[in-house]
């Protein structure tokens, strides 16, 4: 009886949780573009909100621990000097007319910093993951990482330009990446969209409220 | 702290020690349960109820259960009440009933008819008390016209109008007239320590009554204490025990005696003084002074013990060695000098205080008395001596009178037993339960506590592992890069997958100046692989004569879309002269998704969408095809789950394809989508092995100068991991081989 | 040396040199530099993200509506910032609340839209019946076969991995709830399918952090070269 006992913590929020989510249900069902599409623009202007609030809280963070004197202090100057230049450099850059195309804009720091850190954190990765595989099979002595680990050596194998070419590849690759990892993935699609769907319910039904605190 | 009532001498007494006591020393008087009772639950019931005094009236028990003590306490009333005037009897008990009312204002009312029915109650004397005190008028009147035979009566009336002319002085002279005075203060003043016992001591000093109940040989004991010692009624008689049941007690070393220590620890000179005394013991019979010396070798050699047992109560070991002293006289009479008190009240009292002075026997108490006295007597007095020459006196810290000094106790201490007591709010805890509850509080503290990560030492041989692993790939592959020889061809057509096949077939189905929507939904870190895999399929749709229109729902993905466009297509005029349209960011993941492919001009109304390439845009359908890149399985979900199907309007044969170029990480996930009929996704390219299919059919692009070394960087992992594995399985086994053997 | 670049350009390709350095000295320890490398992308990221959530789509889109329906987007907007503060942020759980129960809405439609259908439907074709009749026609009993196997092992391997999330148990009493033996082996089965799965998809991990890694040795051996010409 517990599991349909309603808590009654936050109404206003969950009837408007269970009015916005039970009509945008409908719609899918029936011809209610107007509604949903008012709905939608107030979600995305919304959605757009609470990513600049995360920021801000990041920003507010990082501030409280240059004024405590962390042990991070340096870094979290660092990262509030970048934030903070960033956003007034491509705010100016898009909105004022006066910034000059001489100076580096938003591209410009996209192009210089983000780009380059994430994809050599990528390259990073690259070999964190051969060591992990390597010593998988020692680490957990299993069958089905065995099985792991040979499907890995044999999928890098076909997708080589000798195994792509080969016949033997290309059966290969059929049996193991449209074969059994397709079936695999579909289950795990299948599993993924039943969870999706439990999962939404619960919150549309007010059984879950991940948006009270 | 203190006496503890809940020891019951008589049951550890010996046979012969029962039989010295007259049978009748209980008789009709009903045991005190609150008092003999709740041994295990610490604090008695009565003390539970009201730390300020108020007692519960005592309830019917077997005779085997009353303390000794306070049997004696009981039996001397009664003998005493005998002996009382008929007047002061004769309180109705209407008045009684007001009184414990008044005087028990907290105390539960239920149990209140029980005090009546015990007329040989103490309380019932309490009441007596407080009827007299009536019947004498006024406390202003008091040493008016007071009978010669009631001394000792009148010895407590005396120092309770002393203490009432103090408080008089102290501000409080608006009580001197009892009516105005409430319930509970006359009754506190009936219950002042120094009155009832008193009036026992009284009582108990009578030759004839003495003769008749007590032996021979403690009837001379008395006669000496009364005759030789000169004994203040405040400190012997605060405690309100018989000397008899002293004895009894004082015989009894194994039951812990508690006192309350309250003062300072005494100094040694004071314990000598005390220890000096112990060795006057030459009234006592000889088989009562080996005895006695017995219990006092017991005490010294079992020091480390009584230490022990009395450690909850005692808190000083120097006060405990004051209860060694068997003399009591010195320190009576050093009470009674040194108590500015009494000085004061002789004062005030000049005609009566030395006749009560000489009413008042002299007694000396013997080493099991003197062992079993009141602490706060002796401290008191010992602090008195200590603060000689001091003005600073004790404090009250209870009733009206409470922060005043110089004023006699307004909380009787007979409610005490010797010292106050502490309530406690919690459990009482013995030793083994506190250690198990701190036992399970650590065991709890440490499971909630956060276990910080700790740094996993790698072992020697695995970092250099590591470190191989990196050296080799990182230089094969940029010694392969220097090169840059193009060493392997890119893949042949033959063998190129169904899934990019549709892509390259529906890229050229694009005529020239239909709208492709672009979606570009990855992050920086694959960008240089959904490039590679994207820039020749691009190119082939540039070069189709398709306009694009760019966006995404990533915020980096409009930024990421100029520079890959400036980057890698530039030469197309169309790009470098910037005539496609980038809608730019659209928020809210799967929501804005739907909301663009709703109603896309109202998703970007900043947009100029009367000019080309958006002005034919009003929903999905006027897309010729939608091309996603992406690095994420979710994202491409979502684009399959809120846009595809409002490409599909018509039936599939008016359905705008959906193609997709993905990460080579989502190919598995996204492949479902492709592998369907109608199939939701219609065509796919996956990782730079996609783009590489795709550019052995149009041309050469960035896939092509990745190739070598991807294709390197493949079978250099290959070796690493199958190799690895084998040499970590092989030394693995090998350990446990050798562990085996060993 | 870096002849054709102005300044910004040569100032951004050394700022990115050295950053990727920084970053790839990480494979043989963590270090300092890579540390505040990690702290300076950090904050880049955030800055650029909300910076274009402001310019694209929360400017735009507020000054693009009606007064009423600014009113109301601002009024709701109050209200998310009331998040921000733990005094307030009860305030802000009906803004929440709209934007967590339309996206579940958005997602339990679409999950069964766009998936749940779609591929339980696919789940009759996985046989492909109208190739494999058109192959029968033709004599190809080996395409017919493989059409078959294939059909087959995709069928079971969706069910088997459905069933291996199946956490359903009888109860019994005084016993550990266990799965039907029907299930279990299933799910066995389907353990296998999902080890090669995870497999296919580890190595699609590394062959897209490989092409990263070649990407920026490229970057580097560029910029190697056009700090030393001869090289």
């Amino acid at each position: 009886m517990n599991r349909f006992k309603f808590n009654l913590r936050s109404p206003v929020a969950t009837v408007v949780t269970i009015a916005a989510g039970g009509i945008m249900l409908l719609t899918y069902l029936m011809d209610l573009q107007n509604l949903q599409t008012v709905i939608l623009d107030v979600v995305m202007i919304g959605a757009a909100t609470a990513l600049v609030i995360g920021v801000v809280n990041l920003f507010s963070v990082h501030v409280n621990k240059i004024r405590t004197g962390d042990s991070g202090a340096v870094g979290s100057a660092a990262l509030v000097v970048a934030l903070v230049v960033t956003f007034l450099v491509t705010m100016a850059e898009e909105i004022t007319t006066f910034y000059p195309d001489s100076l580096p804009g938003a591209d410009w720091i996209l192009n210089t910093i983000q780009v380059p850190v994430e994809s050599a954190l990528m390259g990073v990765m690259a070999i964190t993951l051969v060591y992990a595989a390597a010593r998988l099979v020692t680490l957990r002595p299993n069958i089905f990482s065995v099985l792991f680990v040979l499907t890995l050596l044999l999928t890098m194998i076909i997708s080589t330009q000798m195994g792509l070419d080969s016949g033997m590849g290309q059966g290969l690759r059929n049996f193991l990446v449209h074969g059994l990892a397709s079936g695999g993935a579909r289950g795990i699609l299948i599993g993924v969209a039943l969870g999706t769907i439990a999962t939404g319910l619960r919150v549309l039904m007010g059984f879950d409220r991940p948006y009270d605190g | 702290m203190g006496f503890d009532p809940n020891d019951d001498p008589e049951n550890d007494l010996p046979e012969w020690l029962r039989g010295v006591q007259p049978e009748d020393e209980n008789g009709g008087f009903e045991p005190d349960d609150s008092i003999s009772s709740d041994s295990e639950e610490g604090l008695p019931n009565w003390m539970q109820k009201d730390e300020q005094g108020s007692f519960q009236g005592p309830e019917t028990e077997d005779e085997e259960d009353t303390p000794e003590w306070l049997a004696n306490i009981r039996n001397e009333e009664n003998s005493r009440k005998d002996q009382e005037p008929p007047d002061f009897s004769e309180q109705d008990d209407d008045d009684n009933l007001a009184w414990l009312e008044s005087l028990s204002e907290q105390s539960e009312p239920d149990e209140e008819p029980e005090r009546e029915e015990e007329p040989g109650d103490f309380l019932e004397k309490v009441q007596e008390l407080k009827a007299r005190d009536q019947a004498e008028g006024s406390w202003g009147d008091e040493e008016e016209g007071q009978p010669d035979g009631e001394l000792a009566e009148e010895e407590d009336d005396e120092i309770t109008a002393a203490w009432k002319r103090e408080s008089g002085t102290l501000s409080l002279s608006e009580e001197d007239d009892e009516d105005e005075l409430p319930d509970w203060v006359t009754g506190l003043t009936s219950l002042d320590p120094a009155e009832l016992p008193a009036r026992r001591d009284t009582a108990s000093g009578d030759p004839q009554q003495e003769d008749e109940e007590i032996p021979e040989w403690l009837t001379d004991i008395r006669q000496k204490t009364s005759e030789d010692t000169k004994q203040p009624e405040e400190v012997l008689p605060a405690f309100g025990i018989e000397p008899d049941e002293l004895y009894e007690a004082g015989s009894e070393d194994d039951e812990p005696v508690q006192f309350e220590v309250d003062e300072e620890p005494l100094e040694d000179e004071q314990v000598d003084a005390f220890s000096e005394e112990t060795e006057i013991t030459g009234s006592l019979p000889s088989w009562l002074e080996n005895l006695q010396t017995n219990a006092l070798v017991e005490s010294t050699e079992d020091a480390e013990e009584e230490r022990l047992n009395t450690a909850a109560y005692v808190e000083d070991e120097d006060v405990s060695a004051l209860f060694e002293g068997d003399d009591l006289p010195d320190w009576l009479d050093e009470v009674e000098e040194e108590e500015p008190e009494e000085e004061e009240i002789e004062e005030e009292l000049p005609e009566q205080v030395p006749a009560l002075d000489e009413e008042i026997p002299k007694g000396e108490l013997p080493g099991w008395l003197q062992e079993i006295r009141p602490v706060e007597a002796v401290t008191s007095t010992v602090d008195e001596a200590e603060g000689e020459g001091e003005e600073e006196r004790e404090q009250e810290t209870v009733g009206p009178l409470s922060g005043l000094r110089d004023v006699l106790p307004a909380e009787p201490h007979i409610i005490h037993f010797g010292s106050k007591p502490k309530l406690s709010t919690g459990f009482e805890l013995t030793g083994a339960q506190k250690q198990y509850a701190e036992l399970l509080k650590s065991q709890v503290k440490r499971e909630s506590a956060s276990i910080p990560a700790e740094r996993r030492s790698v072992a020697n041989p695995q970092l250099v592992f590591r470190w191989i692993i990196a050296i080799l790939l990182l230089t094969i592959t940029f010694s392969v890069l220097w090169w840059d020889r193009n060493i392997l061809p890119l893949p042949g057509q033959d063998a190129i997958p169904a899934e990019t096949f549709a892509a390259h077939e529906l890229v050229n189905q694009v005529q020239p100046g239909e709208r492709v929507l672009v979606g570009f939904e990855y992050q920086p870190g694959l960008a240089a692989e959904l490039e590679a895999a994207s820039a020749s399929l691009l190119d082939d749709l540039l070069g189709s004569g398709a306009e694009l229109v760019l966006v995404s729902t990533q915020p980096v993905g409009p930024g990421l879309a100029e520079s890959f466009l400036g980057s890698q297509l530039s030469g197309w005029p169309y790009i470098s002269e910037r005539r496609y349209a980038n809608l730019g960011y659209v928020s809210g993941g799967a929501a804005g998704l739907l909301n663009f492919a709703l109603d896309p001009r109202k998703a970007k109304p900043d947009m100029s969408w009367s000019l080309s390439p958006l002005d034919t845009i009003n929903n999905m359908m006027d897309f010729a095809m939608v091309l996603v890149i992406t690095d994420d399985p979710d994202v491409a979900r979502s684009w399959v789950e809120q846009v595809q199907p409002l490409m599909d309007v018509g039936g599939s044969d008016q359905a705008v394809p959906l193609v997709m170029v993905v990460s080579a990480q989502a190919e598995p996930l996204v492949y479902p989508y492709y592998y369907t009929t109608p199939r939701q996704v219609s065509g796919l390219v996956s990782g730079v092995s996609g783009g590489a299919f795709y550019e052995s059919y149009h041309g050469e692009s960035l896939a092509r100068r990745y190739w070598d070394a991807y294709n390197i960087g493949l079978v250099l992992a290959v070796f690493v991991i199958a190799g690895g594995s084998i040499i970590n399985l092989t030394r693995t086994s090998l350990n446990r081989t050798g562990k085996g053997r060993s | 040396m870096f002849a054709g670049m102005n300044s910004v350009d040569l100032a951004g390709m050394l700022v990115s040199f050295i950053l990727t350095v920084f970053v790839l000295l990480y494979v043989f320890d963590d270090n300092p530099l890579f540390r505040m490398a990690i702290y300076i992308f950090i904050g880049v990221a955030a800055g650029y993200a909300s910076a274009v959530a402001l310019k694209d789509v929360i400017l735009p889109r507020l000054f693009g509506l009606e007064t009423q329906q600014q009113l109301l987007v601002v009024l709701w907007v109050v209200l998310l910032l009331m998040k921000l503060f733990p005094k307030t942020a009860k305030i802000g759980n009906p803004a929440a609340g709209l934007l967590v129960g339309v996206g579940a809405a958005v997602a339990v439609g679409g999950a069964v839209q766009g998936t749940l259908l779609p591929q339980i439907t696919a789940s009759s074709d996985f046989f492909a019946p109208g190739d494999m009749n058109l192959a029968m026609q033709a004599g190809q009993y080996g395409s017919v076969l493989e059409y078959f196997m294939r059909g087959l092992v995709v069928l079971v391997g969706t069910v088997a991995t459905l069933a291996h999330f199946h956490f359903g148990a009888k109860p019994a009493p005084n016993q550990i709830p266990n799965r039907k033996p029907f299930i279990e082996v299933l799910s066995k089965i389907g353990q296998v399918f999902i080890a090669v799965t995870f497999g296919v998809i580890f190595a699609g991990i590394y062959s897209a952090a490989l092409s990263a890694l070649i990407e920026r040795l490229l970057f580097l051996i560029t910029v190697i070269q056009r700090m030393i010409p001869g090289l």
